[in-house]
């Protein structure tokens, strides 16, 4: 229990995302949709890293070391991958 | 527009189909993407696994509230995992098409087998053992080790072909982990969510996501999905799991003979 927040994050995150890029695609408007586009993809694809932080901070409050120095491997792992694919 | 309503039908009944039958809708979708609608294997990997994102973002958000996913447990095996899709999307950029072509057949094949047998057998994971929630109970370094290294191959597997992997983490988790199989389905949610996070990035960068079948595909399989979990006691699992795994063997079939041709 204690991840309701994280739960939010997750299921707003995506919706918000979804929305972003049906507005983008009807909009047409070319840099203006491109940007709505790339921003709704990005926000689906941080979602799950933005709840995985959010149960870090949780942890750490609870004082579960344990769990926060996972969830902080993970986020660099993920990082590096983005670090990695844009070069 | 004839396409993506016909997307949207498609994804619905996946949906529906792959909620009863308890596999992600990667696995079918990514091949029918190819075969039936005719995307390139590579933009069909990578769009659906910006879809497995949603999909299982959405059906974590239920766990994490009811406080079903292991957390513990998917924060150990999941720097590996996604190490995984990280590789694996690299390797399906890298590699032609015709070779994605034929591992993703190779999967299929394998996938349509197990759920044949599992049909057959009519026996899940954990069937009769008594699996309720509780505590993972402690568990051998060595079954650790083992189940980091696996999680690593699910994550190569989810990123390079597409699919959440849940067909290989769930019983890694029921088998090797001790983890009660509600759990288990919990906290490989969980994981799909951020290894198919990982890889989709990676593809995101490379340009090969199609946003228009997102939104498509993404608006189908979450009502089939919940429909599908609705009506799952009202239908015969095991007639719907020999059906799906018919349409894999087909679909596998149809990726190879595309080849040959």
């Amino acid at each position: 229990m204690g991840y309701r927040s994280a739960s939010l994050i997750l299921r707003c995150g995506t919706i918000l995302g979804l929305i972003t890029i049906t507005t983008g695609l009807v909009l047409g408007h070319k840099p203006v949709s491109e940007m709505l586009v790339l921003l709704g993809l990005v926000s689906i694809i941080i979602t799950p890293l933005i709840s995985l932080m959010l149960i870090g901070v949780l942890s750490i409050l609870k004082r579960d070391f344990h769990t926060f120095i996972l969830s902080q491997i993970t986020i660099g792992t993920i990082l590096l991958s983005i670090l990695l694919s844009a070069m | 527009m004839l396409t993506l309503l016909l997307l949207f039908i498609t994804s619905l009944a996946v949906g529906f189909v792959s909620s009863i039958v308890g596999i992600g809708g990667g696995s079918i979708l990514a091949p029918l993407l190819t075969l039936v609608f005719g995307y390139d294997v590579k933009v069909s990997i990578a769009t659906t696994l910006l879809c497995t994102v949603v999909t299982s973002s959405s059906a974590s958000s239920v766990y994490l509230e009811k406080g079903l996913v292991n957390m513990k447990t998917a924060l150990l095996l999941e720097p590996t995992t996604a190490l995984g899709a990280i590789t694996g999307a690299f390797i399906t950029i890298a590699i032609p098409s015709e070779v994605v072509k034929v591992v993703l057949a190779v999967v299929l094949l394998h996938l349509a087998i197990v759920m044949m047998y599992r049909a057959v057998n009519a026996r899940s994971i954990g069937e009769g053992k008594g699996y309720e929630l509780s505590l993972a109970p402690s568990i051998s370094l060595k079954r650790r080790i083992l189940a980091v290294m696996i999680s690593f191959i699910a994550g190569m597997l989810s990123g390079m072909l597409g699919i959440g992997g849940g067909v290989i983490k769930v019983p890694l988790l029921v088998l090797v982990l001790g983890l009660p199989l509600k759990s288990a389905v919990a906290t490989s949610s969980f994981m799909i969510g951020l290894t198919a996070a990982a890889g989709s990035m990676v593809y995101l960068l490379k340009g090969l996501i199609e946003p228009s079948l997102v939104i498509v595909m993404s608006s189908g399989i979450m009502p089939g999905a919940v429909l599908g979990a609705r009506t799952a006691r009202r239908l015969k699992p095991r007639l719907l799991s020999l059906l799906l795994s018919s349409i894999l063997f087909y679909a596998a079939l149809r990726l190879l003979w595309s080849l040959a041709r």
